[in-house]
C-alpha cells in the first residue's frame, strides 16, 4: 500500500493555489486519488505512469494534469494545471512537491528538482 | 517532513482549508469511484486506452470520456461494452445501505454455500466431476480454516520471547561461582 506525504511548502501551495483555481485544484486531486489507487493496486510506478493525465518530467519527477476538470463557467477558462508528485519506492511514499499552472512551470520544476534531490538524500 | 496519509481524502482533511472547500473536494473524489475502478482495471491489465478501445470497436476518446465521467452519469451500456474490453464480465449487487464488514462476511459465505451446492448439483451422476468436486472441499477447507486462522492469530499479542546468550566459559564459569556463593 503506498502512502502520501505533504512535502515542505506544498501545503501553503496548495491553499493559494486552489483559491484562485478550485476547478483545477479538485480535478487535480482526483487524478492524484486515481494515480494512488493504480500504484498500491499495481506497485508498479512505470506502469502508473502510463496514465494518461501523467506527464514524465526531468529527474523522476511527476506531473499530473487536470484533466476531467469540471466544466468551465461561462466567462471563465480553465488554466492548465500540473500537481507535481515524487515516488519513492523504498518506503512506498508518494511525495506531494507542489501545484502550479503553465505560467509557474520553469520555476516549480526548479523547486521540485531541489526536494528531490533532498528527499533522495534523506533516503539514502 | 509531515504525517503519511493512505489515500487523498484524509489527506485534504488535514489541510488548513476551509470547511466547504474540503467538503467539496472529497465530494468531487467521491462521485467518481466507478470511474476511477475502469481506470484501476485496465492498467492492472496493463492496457492502454487506445488497445481497450480497439478491443470494445470504439474510439479512445470514448474510453477517456468514460473513465473521466461522474459515476451518476455512466451508462450501464457503456460498463458493460468497458468489461467486454477488458475480457471481464459485469455483476450488479444490490446491497442495503450501512452494511457491516461482518454483514459482508456472512454474504460472502452465504455466496460459499451457494456456490459449492451448484456444484454439488454439477456432479450428480458423474464420477469423475464428484471426485474432482469432493477433493476442491478438501481444499476449500484447509484455506478456509487457514484465512481464518491467521486473521484470528493476528488479534492476540505476541507473547515475549526469552533470549538466551551463552558466554565465553571462564564468564559462565564465574557466573555459577558467584550464584553459588549467594
Amino acid at each position: 500500500m503506498w502512502e502520501l506525504e505533504k512535502a515542505e511548502g506544498f501545503e501553503n501551495c496548495f491553499k493559494k493555489f486552489s483559491k484562485k483555481h478550485g476547478a483545477e485544484a479538485m480535478a487535480v486531486m482526483a487524478n492524484l486519488e486515481t494515480f494512488h489507487c493504480v500504484l498500491s493496486e499495481t506497485n508498479n510506478v512505470q506502469g502508473a505512469k502510463l496514465l494518461n493525465f501523467v506527464r514524465k518530467e526531468p529527474d523522476g519527477i511527476i506531473a499530473l494534469d487536470s484533466r476531467g476538470a469540471p466544466k468551465e463557467k461561462k466567462g471563465t477558462k480553465l488554466k492548465a494545471t500540473r500537481l507535481y508528485v515524487y515516488a519513492i519506492e523504498v518506503n512506498s511514499t508518494l511525495y506531494l512537491l507542489r501545484i502550479g499552472d503553465k505560467d509557474s512551470q520553469a520555476q516549480d520544476l526548479k523547486t521540485c528538482k531541489k526536494m528531490v534531490k533532498k528527499l533522495r538524500g534523506a533516503c539514502e | 517532513m509531515s504525517k503519511k496519509y493512505k489515500n487523498v481524502s484524509d489527506l485534504i482533511k488535514s489541510m488548513d482549508l476551509p470547511k466547504e472547500q474540503k467538503q467539496e473536494q472529497i465530494d468531487h473524489i467521491n462521485s467518481r469511484r466507478l470511474s476511477r475502478l475502469l481506470t484501476m482495471m485496465r492498467a492492472q491489465k496493463g492496457m492502454n486506452q487506445q488497445k481497450a478501445a480497439e478491443k470494445c470497436g470504439c474510439t479512445q476518446s470514448r474510453i477517456s470520456k468514460m473513465e473521466y465521467k461522474e459515476d451518476r452519469k455512466l451508462t450501464i451500456g457503456e460498463l458493460l461494452d468497458y468489461s467486454d474490453a477488458l475480457d471481464m464480465e459485469m455483476s450488479v449487487i444490490f446491497l442495503p445501505k450501512k452494511l457491516r464488514i461482518v454483514d459482508h462476511v456472512k454474504l460472502h459465505a452465504a455466496q460459499i454455500e451457494h456456490l459449492l451446492k451448484r456444484l454439488v448439483s454439477l456432479s450428480q451422476g458423474d464420477k469423475a466431476i464428484a471426485k474432482a468436486v469432493d477433493a476442491f472441499h478438501g481444499e476449500c477447507l484447509v484455506n478456509m480454516l487457514s484465512i481464518i486462522g491467521k486473521s484470528q492469530k493476528s488479534l492476540r499479542p505476541r507473547k515475549k520471547q526469552v533470549l538466551n546468550v551463552i558466554g565465553p566459559q571462564e564468564v559462565e564459569q564465574l557466573i555459577e561461582e558467584e550464584t553459588a556463593c549467594v
